[in-house]
């Protein structure tokens, strides 16, 4: 049955809504330096100053306004979202697909690598990581996309086997079209799916991931985070900065995480015909 | 007493100019000896009756004669008018061809039957009794001689006709189309009275385009073209091994018995006879034949003798000039040879891992030729099928299209020869192509989408009787029927103009009702471009309706592999047998 994933999409109420948020938080977190009242790496104010018309929530121990401390963290999760999601589906599609192009050695290495990085714990691996190594920021988003590539990976290996063997396919090859040709024509367009459902699921670790692991202290300290802020403001609970310190970077990371779940529900229910509740609009 | 047609030529002037000359009939050149029949065959129009004409001095005074007409040696080119009358019927005699006109209406059959015996001088008593055992002797009943024309059958007339070229007893017999209005009864009748004025020693030239008349009292035939003979041969020969393509378009045009395959006419339409007439420098087939190459519309071929894999015309001889049928095989007058091989299969075997699929699986296949490839599910015929297309490569063997070998071949080219229609249109589309894109796939695979290939798919859809409209173009594979989904995978695989066809099974998954009209129009598509086509299918009731030939694979191996209608009438393999059977309703 041919589907028109962006017609399906916009019918789909909460995919619509995830959308919306997360466009709206992006919008947010690129327009930071504009939205950001003040420098979140600079000192603006007296310490623990209560919310006002000049610091909406408040300011931090050290003075910091923490309005801008969550636009500026927002921005670091979103990008180290996308930036992970993007090369770890990237290095699945490519390691996928050419696992199931070529075969033989290679595919089983490539294989048995991905059920490998499977059974080990990521987070462990990324713990020890930076705590061994400190690492930055791209070399963050670089160890995490290596060990979240193998579910696309071999979702996309499994569904390019499937693919070589379609008639359709092999009606292309028949008549003369190269490789080349059946990836992009054929091969592609039926991968798009997993790719989607991929990148958001990706991102969607990614974000929680990094606020996890700068909650943890296992973050470059000078980057502003969710993480980091909540850490912060755990350890001056007993000054009832709560609502104004701890719940801001709680509830953005919350929408950030539910956002991408929405979008990843809609694109799941969209392909996977077993989801569908209302048969798909032909065209 | 033979009669020898040399080197004749015969144009009908037109509107008196010179230059306004239409050709009847070009350089032919035939012997018939004594006790021998020959027969001339062809389409309307191609000069048949000019020639029993001219063999009588009986043209039309518009008509312009040159070579020879030889009756028992004499020329009767320079004959005058009065010298023709004493050998007119008494050494040579006509059997008109049978229209309402040709005998007199006012006049007794029996006095019109014995007039020339009258007029050479015998009583009127003895002609009348000679000529009523004449009539007897065509079994014409009691009682009809007395009768005038109009009041007896057609049939009747046609031997009245007979009759009257009989009752000279002339040594050389023309009968033109003298079948044409009897029914089957009374031509094997006829067939047997030609055979015993074959027998007393007359030369008889037959001429008829009823195919199945030929081999009944013919030992030669020749097949004549729009005033060209093209092939001639023995006539034994004439519907079984045809080396002509027009020959083998003129035997699928016609009903015969035994034939089950569908009857398609000789594609394309008859050249024009002015287009000729002044010095043609190529075949004249050439705009209908299914294997034209460059050099059939550079320079005219050359008559060769025929056989298997002719040399094409090298070292032939002069356009039939220095054949005058009297080779025992014939000849054919055909640059390629006569019907060239496209494909030849050299003991090619394949295994899959340790199965083995074909085991030395030798085969031909010519071109314009439809192959039935029919075997059960499993038989190795889907394996054959795609290693003479090229893309599954053979274990061992080897693969020749058009001579060179698969294996050189780039794929690429020998891609777009080669049109494929799988068996299931469902899963050969891709369900994100509209109708559009599918059927420009190939064109965008071989590079060759530009912009006019909008008004190219929208034709391919007219020729496989799709709409070819906007609507229909922007369809999905989902909303289309099976029917018209296989129709657009047809248009997928023609659009590149391939030369040959492979149909895999292409309408099992189709109900009886579509199943017939896509068997229809692939026949006619293929009839119309002259392809080859290869068709692969379990049903034997299926190729023995599409097939000139039918090979049978059983286990990996061919074992059978003759025309189809000897296979069905007499198979020679047990396996053929039973799937005769079964597809029979039998056990």
């Amino acid at each position: 049955m041919h589907i028109k994933p962006f017609k399906e999409f916009k019918k789909d109420k909460i995919g619509v809504a995830g959308l919306m948020l997360i466009l709206l938080l992006i919008t947010t977190a690129i327009l930071a330096p504009v939205i950001a009242p003040h420098d979140p790496w600079d000192y603006s104010a007296p310490a623990f100053q209560p919310p006002s018309w000049e610091h909406p929530l408040g300011t931090n121990d050290i003075g910091y306004d923490i309005y801008s401390e969550l636009v500026w963290s927002l921005r670091t999760s979103i990008l180290f979202g996308i930036a992970v999601a993007a090369i770890a589906c990237t290095i699945g599609l490519v390691l996928g697909v050419s696992a199931a192009l070529i075969g033989g050695m290679y595919d089983m290495v490539v294989m048995r690598i991905a059920d490998a990085l499977l059974a080990i714990p990521t987070i462990m691996i990324l713990i020890l990581i930076a705590a061994y190594f400190k690492p930055s920021t791209t070399v963050l988003i670089i160890a995490l996309s290596l060990v979240l590539w193998q579910t696309t990976a071999r979702g996309v290996r499994a569904q390019t086997l499937s693919l070589k063997t379609k008639l359709y396919v092999k009606a292309a090859k028949n008549a003369g079209a190269p490789t080349s040709y059946i990836m992009y024509r054929h091969v592609m367009p039926e991968l798009f799916p997993l790719y989607a459902m991929g990148f958001v699921t990706k991102a969607r670790i990614a974000v929680f991931m990094e606020a996890g692991l700068s909650f943890l202290g296992i973050f470059d300290p000078t980057t502003k985070s969710l993480g980091i802020m909540m850490s912060y403001a755990m350890r001056y609970l007993y000054l009832d900065v709560w609502f104004n310190w701890l719940l801001p970077p709680v509830i953005a990371l919350s929408l950030l995480i539910i956002s991408l779940g929405f979008i990843s529900y809609a694109i799941e229910e969209i392909f996977d015909p077993r989801l569908r509740r209302n048969n798909a609009t032909p065209i | 007493m033979p009669l020898q047609f040399k080197n004749l030529n015969v144009q009908y002037r037109v509107s008196g100019s010179p230059d306004d000359c239409a050709t009847a009939l070009d350089n032919i050149s035939i012997k018939i000896n004594e006790g021998e029949c020959v027969s001339v065959v062809g389409e309307s129009g191609s000069g048949k009756s000019t020639l029993a004409l001219a063999s009588m001095k009986l043209l039309a005074p518009s008509a312009v004669m040159t070579g020879q007409v030889l009756v028992g040696g004499t020329d009767i080119s320079g004959l005058s008018d009065s010298e023709m009358e004493t050998i007119r019927w008494n050494e040579i005699a006509i059997v008109f061809q049978n229209y309402g006109d040709v005998l007199n209406p006012v006049h007794r059959i029996i006095d019109q039957i014995a007039e020339p015996l009258i007029k050479n001088g015998e009583s009127r008593s003895s002609a009348l009794d000679r000529s009523r055992s004449m009539l007897d002797y065509l079994k014409i009943k009691e009682g009809r001689d007395v009768l005038y024309p109009h009041q007896i059958s057609a049939g009747e007339r046609q031997r009245v006709l007979m009759a009257m070229a009989l009752i000279t007893d002339p040594g050389i017999l023309v009968l033109d189309e003298p079948v044409a209005s009897v029914d089957a009864i009374t031509k094997s009748y006829l067939a047997k009275v030609i055979n015993e004025q074959v027998d007393a020693g007359k030369a008889v030239l037959l001429i008829t385009h009823d195919l199945s008349f030929v081999p009944l009292c013919s030992c030669r035939c020749e097949v004549l073209y729009f005033g060209s003979i093209l092939e001639s041969l023995p006539s034994h020969e004439l519907l079984d091994a045809p080396r002509h393509p027009y020959t083998r378009a003129l035997v699928r045009s016609f009903p015969m018995m035994e034939r089950a395959k569908d009857l398609a006419g000789v594609r394309g339409v008859p050249p024009s006879m002015f287009s000729r007439s002044s010095g043609r420098c190529s075949c004249i087939f050439q705009p209908r034949c299914t294997q034209s190459i460059g050099v059939c519309s550079q320079k005219q071929p050359c008559a060769t003798p025929r056989g298997r894999d002719g040399t094409g015309g090298v070292g032939g001889r002069d356009a039939a000039g220095g054949m005058d049928g009297t080779d025992r095989d014939g000849y054919v007058v055909c640059h390629r040879g006569g019907i060239a091989t496209m494909i030849s299969v050299k003991d090619i075997s394949k295994s899959y891992n340790d199965l083995r699929v074909l085991s030395d699986v030798s085969l031909t296949l010519d071109e314009g030729e439809i192959l039935a490839l029919v075997g059960e599910t499993g038989s190795g015929k889907t394996t054959l099928a795609y290693t003479i297309a090229g893309t599954i490569k053979p274990d061992g063997g080897e693969i020749l299209f058009r001579g060179r070998r698969v294996s050189d071949i780039d794929r690429k080219e020998l891609a777009k020869t080669v049109g494929i229609v799988y068996q299931s249109p469902r899963d050969s589309i891709s369900h994100r192509f509209t109708v559009f894109e599918a059927i420009a796939e190939p064109l965008h695979i071989h590079d060759e989408f530009d912009d006019e290939s909008g008004g190219r798919i929208e034709s391919a859809l007219r020729e496989v009787q799709l709409p070819d409209d906007e609507y229909f173009l922007q369809k999905y594979p989902h909303e289309l029927s099976g029917g018209e989904l296989q129709r657009v995978a047809i248009a997928r695989a023609l659009i590149l103009a391939p030369d040959l066809l492979i149909a895999d099974e292409s309408t099992s998954f189709l109900d009886p009702s579509v199943q017939a009209k896509v068997l229809r129009l692939l026949l006619d598509l293929q009839n119309e471009r002259g392809i080859s086509m290869l068709f692969v299918t379990h049903d034997i009731g299926v190729a023995r309706k599409v097939s000139d030939r039918i090979a049978v694979l059983h286990g990996g191996k061919i074992v059978e592999n003759a025309p189809a209608h000897r296979v069905i009438a007499s198979p020679e393999h047990p396996y053929t047998k039973q799937l005769i059977g079964v597809a029979k309703g039998g056990g």
